[in-house]
């Protein structure tokens, strides 16, 4: 790399691409060499437009249509009109869609109308109030194309994505927490991986080390996250980071006029990761050009984060956003679009020369910003990010003509109506069908010698139950200082931890309110049943917070949709399904949704067969914790104590841990039953002061719940099983939603029962905590079980497939 | 002319990397040396490519660094790691820009990349897969050996 003052090559203008004259074959031709990723009737759209306006398009304009009607951009086909024959809960139904996206998940934020949104699916984030003055910035997305190709490049330009689209919400949202989903493949895979796909260890490892480097050197704690393993995602892997920022009330607002000032604010643009939104719409195969991934910068990105925020707090501009996909075609699209703007490539800092003006218009470079400002604060917010060694250029103003136009050197470049290119995108009309698999029989033997211990130590080490301490603690969870709550809580004198169930951080130093995070996913559940593993997600994410001490009125949600191959129509079915779901769920617990996304075509083409990933709905949640004594901790406080357990005790096999360990299939995976469970929520505050632990039971079932709680502070618990129970496999190992066991007072339980039958909450004694170092587990007075809690935590913290050393090399 | 720098801790190997090295089907593997590497070129002389080391790119503690030295470990085979052309090199952009504060204003090029050193040397065909499965990104990155 040399030091110069680079300038793109200036004899060379736009080539004009010879459109209207072209046929279907030479269109679809055209759509496949640009990589653009337009079908058809899109590019016929595309055609009319420019026979009407009477001349060919410009390569550019080509590019800039295609980025802005990307998948990726403008999730079309979650808002396409749509026909579903599905089967909703037994009953066989046909339901009709104009938009997707808007009469499910929209919807249900409409229908519940929390006077908490402030902003809600228009932002680059959605946003909640948190008190008068501030509210609370949210965002999730995902890097699943980038990450598979360059693990560590595309896992950290991920996390420096979502945290410039935080950055980019209202006039700037300062972040304070940053999230983090990963699935993987085994990590212990033996089987053939082709050519051109990295394996799964390998994966794992560059995007853990990505996601850390940004993060951590971006000053942002990263306090919560999941990560879970699926053959399914061999090919694919998921990558969700999301980012969580505080903004004051009265800034949300975005405002551009005519004759303002579009200013570029950040690194510089070179020819990385162009094609980045097509690209990540398409089907991964092994022929990628390098040009697609991009490289990350964190030390750039924290320096125009901290300008930005000042300047925001001076009025130095009106409007920002990010530049993320399409890079500038996109973010300049997007800012102006009420208006129209004129862009001048030529003042675009440039890496390196010999750029041509596409790959201007296009780069998806890293760390850069669009704000827009009148002409003296234009100059002013240029002046501040001079003296604070970030760079910014004025490329371009906001006009009145309602078009975009680009220019290079005076010479145009570009120049479409922003109507045509928001809303001229074809609408598509889908067909799907959805059925639920047949749910298998269980196979009774297999179960019926099942030894409580052994078991136990299996699923304690199954990858997903097994602790992620080596991956989380790469992360700093401490940065700023406001982490109230983190991922791992013991006491030091046993150097023991135990899981919590979410995270929870105070965002506003003056403010004693708090914020807590929490997830969901499942994907062994999503492989047998996308509505029932769509009804546990929700609840998952939702009885984290509830178990921390969030409010079950101020709980927000975001969806995140990664699908296979949504060509086909059953795979599509399964996701509109999901949507509507989703939708049923929010309404159920009034949890809206504020923001979301999709990362749809996640599947791989290997040879003649088409491997899509598992149906993978992550949803995160926040919720606020009103006081720091809600705050309840996962493990048990001390021996005598009562552990019961709360709400739904009808337990499942199907889509286990329980199965996954003993290799077969279960039944029928776990749902919601909605009604009990808000009736569960709904008391908690009156609960929580009689509760001294509380953890929900997830994956593993009541007993790998009990087990985790023992390790924190080393208290012992003795689980009696009921005489009359005929499956002890599915009562120690059984896996249900809306389940929560807490520790209590034996003193108190005679209230917290009559508090539970008053809510008509269902709730069993299991047993309580003991002095011993070790969980017992008796039937009756007959003892048929004992492991110590050392045994536990060192199965717990063997996770399959990772060497110690490799667990010890990868810590910095 | 091109000066060679490799910049190395006292305790380089890495143990983490040597047991993938060793997955990958290498038990005989010892041990596998990470370092860092750059190649500083344009109007810049030996000294001052040493005074880049000395102030920026070593750690005056726990580092030591050499310049036009080529040295293997006998029996080991050492490979330098760089990045293809036109892939952004962040940590070169940020020796460009420190060394304009210390005042070499010159015309200056620099890249870096990393070095990892095998011991012992497992052979051609086996170096090559290891690079390729476990030391670096084709899509990005390729290898010399030294």
């Amino acid at each position: 790399m040399k030091r110069s003052d680079a300038k793109a090559v200036a004899s060379v203008s736009a080539r004009t691409v010879p459109l209207r004259a072209a046929d279907g074959r030479r269109l679809m031709a055209i759509s496949r060499d640009g990589l653009l990723s337009l079908t058809l009737e899109e590019m016929r759209a595309v055609q009319t437009y420019f026979r009407e306006v009477g001349r060919d398009p410009t390569d550019c304009e080509l590019e800039t249509i295609a980025q802005t009607w990307s998948e990726h951009c403008k999730h079309k086909t979650l808002t396409s009109a749509a026909t579903l024959h599905w089967v909703d809960r037994g009953r066989r139904r046909v339901t009709r869609y104009r938009n997707v996206l808007k009469e499910t998940v929209f919807a249900a934020t409409r229908e519940i109308a929390h006077p908490e949104c402030l902003s809600v699916f228009e932002d680059n984030a959605g946003v909640i109030a948190f008190d008068d003055q501030y509210g609370i910035a949210f965002k999730v997305e995902t890097h699943n194309h980038p990450s598979a190709l360059e693990p560590y490049g595309g896992a950290a330009t991920g996390i420096g994505g979502v945290i410039r689209d935080v950055l980019g919400c209202g006039l700037g949202a300062r972040p304070v927490a940053n999230t983090d989903v990963f699935c993987f493949g085994p990590m212990d895979w033996r089987g053939r991986v082709p050519d051109g796909v990295h394996h799964p260890r390998r994966i794992a490892k560059g995007v853990v080390e990505g996601v850390r480097d940004y993060g951590n050197r971006m000053g942002i704690p990263t306090i919560n996250g999941a990560v879970v393993f699926h053959e399914g995602y061999l090919y694919n892997p998921l990558v969700y980071c999301g980012c969580i920022g505080v903004i004051p009330r009265n800034m949300l607002a975005k405002h551009a006029a005519p004759g303002y000032h579009i200013v570029c604010i950040g690194g510089r643009t070179g020819r990385d990761g162009i094609h980045g939104a097509t690209f990540s719409s398409a089907a991964l195969h092994d022929d990628l050009p390098t040009s697609v991934v991009q490289i990350g910068d964190p030390v750039t990105e924290k320096m125009f984060l901290e300008v930005l925020l000042e300047a925001r707090d001076r009025g130095l501009f009106s409007a920002v956003t990010d530049c993320g996909a399409g890079g500038l075609s996109s973010a300049c699209g997007e800012i102006a679009r009420e208006h129209g703007c004129r862009i001048h490539l030529d003042r675009v800092q440039l890496k390196y020369s010999g750029l041509m003006p596409w790959e201007i218009w296009l780069s998806e470079s890293q760390e850069r910003m669009v704000a827009v400002a009148p002409p003296d604060a234009a100059r002013e917010l240029v002046a501040l990010c001079a003296r604070e060694d970030v760079e910014a250029v004025v490329i371009g103003e906001v006009t009145d003509t309602g078009r975009l136009e680009v220019l290079y050197d005076g010479r145009r470049i570009a120049d479409v109506s922003m109507v045509f290119l928001h809303e001229g995108v074809p609408k598509k009309t889908l067909h799907a069908t959805w059925r639920p698999q047949p749910v298998g029989a269980v196979p009774r033997a297999r179960l019926a010698n099942v030894d409580p211990v052994r078991t136990l130590l299996r699923i304690l080490a199954h990858p997903d139950v097994a602790s992620k301490e080596w991956i989380v603690r790469q992360y700093d969870h401490e940065v700023q200082g406001a982490t109230v709550l983190k991922p791992f809580v013991g006491s030091h004198d046993c150097d023991r931890y135990s899981p919590q169930d979410a995270s929870i951080i105070r965002p506003v130093p003056e403010v004693p309110r708090l914020l807590a995070v929490s997830n969901g996913i499942n994907p062994r559940y999503g492989v047998q049943d996308v509505v029932a593993m769509t009804e546990s997600v929700v609840d998952e994410a939702v009885r984290g917070l509830m178990c921390v001490g969030a409010s079950f009125q101020r709980i927000f949600l975001l969806d995140n949709f990664c699908w296979g191959n949504t060509t086909d129509p059953n795979i599509l079915g399964g996701l509109f399904a999901s949507c509507e779901t989703a939708r049923r769920m929010a309404v159920a617990y009034r949890t809206p949704f504020i923001s979301g996304k999709d990362s749809l075509n996640n599947h791989y083409r290997l040879g003649r067969r088409d491997i899509s990933i598992p149906p993978t709905l992550l949803i995160s949640a926040i919720g606020v914790v009103e006081r720091g004594a809600d705050v309840r901790t996962t493990e048990f406080k001390s021996p005598g104590n009562a552990i019961l357990v709360l709400g739904d005790q009808r337990t499942h096999l199907g889509g286990s841990v329980l199965c996954s360990v003993l290799g077969v299939r279960g039944a029928r995976v776990p749902g919601v039953d909605t009604a009990l469970a808000v009736r569960l929520y709904r008391c908690f505050d009156d609960l929580r002061p009689y509760l001294l632990a509380t953890h929900d039971c997830s994956d593993g079932g009541l007993t790998a719940a009990v087990a985790e709680m023992t390790f924190g502070r080393l208290v012992g618990a003795e689980l009696t099983v009921p005489m009359g129970c005929r499956d002890l496999a599915t009562w120690l190992f059984g896996e249900t939603n809306s389940r929560i066991v807490v520790e209590v007072h034996p003193e108190h339980v005679p209230h917290l029962l009559d508090i539970l039958r008053h809510a008509q909450v269902p709730c069993i004694s299991v047993g309580r905590t003991i002095a011993e170092p070790a969980l017992v587990i008796k039937r009756g007075v007959h003892l048929i079980g004992a492991v110590s809690i050392d045994d536990m935590y060192a199965a717990w913290r063997s996770l399959a497939g990772f060497t110690a050393d490799e667990r010890a090399g990868s810590a910095v | 002319m091109n000066h060679y720098v490799h910049v190395f801790a006292e305790h380089a190997d890495d143990p983490g990397l040597a047991a993938a090295v060793r997955l990958l089907g290498y038990p005989g593997i010892r041990t596998v040396c990470r370092s860092r590497i750059y190649e500083i070129g344009g109007a810049v002389t030996r000294a001052e490519a040493e005074r880049l080391c000395l102030e920026l790119l070593a750690d005056p503690v726990s580092d030591r660094f050499t310049v036009n030295r080529r040295i293997v470990p006998r029996g080991a085979v050492a490979l330098n790691i760089w990045y293809k052309p036109g892939v952004l090199d962040v940590v070169a952009q940020a020796v460009l820009k420190a060394a304009g504060y210390m005042g070499m204003t010159g015309s200056l090029s620099v890249r870096s990349g990393g070095r990892v050193d095998i011991s012992p040397d497992p052979g051609r065909r086996a170096v090559e897969r290891i690079a390729r499965l476990a030391l670096m990104n084709e899509l990005i990155q390729y290898y010399e050996t030294i």
